[in-house]
């Protein structure tokens, strides 16, 4: 398809200005693609949602207030109500919303200064793997082609995370440390790679492995980079029961 | 007339009344498939959604085998669908010629037994949401043609009917709802065709019959398995599944 938002999005990630780490570069490219102030990437865990980075010192005292009162936009966009409303979730103005979810979130605005906050799921199929979220000292600051982008971006940066996250041979490496431009070029070399049969191959590994889905998709992506096979070619093998002996291991 | 969302129609018209009343779009644009292979000369066919980013997915199949998918992907790059799509205008190719516009993919469709392809748009003021794609061992006539015209104008009502409001965002967060529970559908099929060890449409046959007899939809079913994949609290309702097991 000729698809020119894909396309420019997927240069900005790509076209790296700063030397500082990838999920830096990421924060900022968000920052500036979607026009906000202050942006920040959390990834879901078992125990819950951490901060991997902010763009500066606010965005990551806007998240600490969110995870101190364990509700807000990031957490909830996750929920399957709220996922129902297509991976975005967003407030224009936290000073005019009597969200009964949110009691306190008027407190952004009196504490921090941001009126309005926008939340980017991670998500591939059922697995969660983490939020953007986009704060602005203005409220309804965003347009809908701004947030049409950034559900864009949350696609393009899921696949940079799992593939970081892959090269690290796990989910516990820290993927706030990678920065060399190799990594990033081998991760979105295919991309976009995402497939159905990949996401079909992911569930068979999670329930071979008695693994999360999140992390068959990152040891799926690993194989692929070892094995120097596409993640397609990998998953139709793992679908077809072809004998893989790294999945053995 | 109040319709049980739960259960799944049998015929177009139950299918028409159901997507007016609470339905999963996913299971919809399934069944629509299945409608076109019971109610058209097509064996197979398949709606393919422009998503948030401007790509082509598959949002619904009549045939949910890898092979199935793998011809939908092959469309991906170059086909009908894909020309359907860019266009707006139904495309119909029934020579499928080595030295024709997709020439891999031809070969492809008639390596499988097929003969024709049809791909036709779903729009809706000037905004082209996708295609429905037919595979056909035969040439359609006019009035089937029409029937599948038909049954794309239904799709179009189908993703728009989650919301209506004619909203560039609206559409795309729609889109794209419906596409990730087509990757949740998946993984979750994944997931059953080796705890049963069974093929992925038999993992799909017994993951719809427990939606229905749980009366959950098959989107929400798959939510949760893939959300308690190691607890397994579905595990007695998948257990009981009464179909015969498809050996992979």
């Amino acid at each position: 398809m000729n698809n020119e938002r894909w396309d420019r999005i997927l240069e900005s990630v790509r076209n790296r200005t700063s030397p500082g780490p990838l999920a830096t570069h990421l924060c900022a490219v968000a920052k500036s693609l979607i026009h906000l102030d202050h942006v920040s990437i959390c990834l879901q865990t078992e125990t819950g949602l951490v901060s991997l980075v902010g763009s500066d010192p606010l965005a990551v005292s806007a998240d600490k207030m969110q995870n101190l009162w364990g509700v807000g936009p990031s957490f909830s966009v996750f929920s399957t109500d709220d996922i129902q409303n297509g991976a975005v979730l967003y407030v224009e103005d936290v000073t005019a919303l009597v969200d009964p979810r949110w009691p306190l979130l008027g407190d952004l605005s009196s504490q921090l200064g941001v009126t309005a906050i926008y939340a980017f799921a991670l998500r591939s199929g059922g697995a969660s793997v983490g939020v953007i979220t986009g704060y602005s000292h203005r409220p309804a600051s965003l347009t809908t082609q701004q947030i049409a982008d950034g559900l864009v971006l949350a696609t393009i940066v899921t696949e940079v995370l799992l593939g970081l996250q892959a090269i690290g041979h796990g989910p516990d490496h820290d993927v706030n440390h990678i920065s060399t431009e190799p990594v990033l070029n081998e991760i979105l070399g295919s991309f976009p790679s995402s497939s159905l049969v990949m996401h079909q191959a992911a569930g068979m590994l999670a329930e071979r492995l008695h693994i999360g889905i999140v992390e068959a998709q990152i040891r799926l992506r690993a194989l692929a980079f070892r094995r120097d096979d596409t993640l397609e070619e990998l998953s139709r093998q793992i679908i077809a029961d072809i004998h893989i002996p790294e999945l053995e291991a | 007339m109040t319709v049980d969302s739960t259960k799944r129609p049998t015929n177009l018209l139950d299918l028409i009344r159901w997507v007016v009343s609470d339905f999963d779009p996913l299971e919809a644009l399934d069944l629509l498939s299945d409608h076109c292979v019971t109610n058209l000369p097509a064996m197979a066919g398949g709606i393919l959604l422009i998503d948030h980013a401007g790509d082509l997915k598959l949002a619904g199949a009549s045939d949910h085998s890898t092979k199935a998918l793998e011809l939908f992907q092959m469309e991906l790059d170059r086909g009908p669908c894909v020309q359907c799509c860019r266009t707006g205008t139904t495309v119909i190719d029934t020579e499928l010629l080595d030295d024709g516009p997709w020439p891999e993919l031809a070969r492809e469709t008639r390596n499988r037994g097929f003969l024709a392809i049809y791909a036709l748009p779903l729009t809706s003021r000037g905004v082209v949401l996708g295609a429905l794609n037919l595979f056909c061992d035969r040439v359609l006539d006019d009035e089937a043609i029409e029937l599948a015209t038909t049954m794309a104008d239904i799709a179009t009502v189908m993703v728009l009917q989650a919301d209506p409001r004619d909203e560039h965002l609206l559409l795309a967060r729609t889109l794209r709802r419906i596409l990730e529970s087509r990757a949740t559908l998946e993984q979750a099929k994944g997931v059953l065709a080796v705890r049963y060890a069974t093929s992925p449409d038999g993992a799909s046959e017994r993951l719809r019959w427990a939606a229905e007899e749980a009366g959950l939809t098959v989107s929400s079913l798959a939510e949760q398995i893939l959300a308690d994949l190691h607890n397994q609290n579905q595990k007695a309702l998948l257990d009981r599944y009464p179909g015969h097991a498809t050996p992979r």
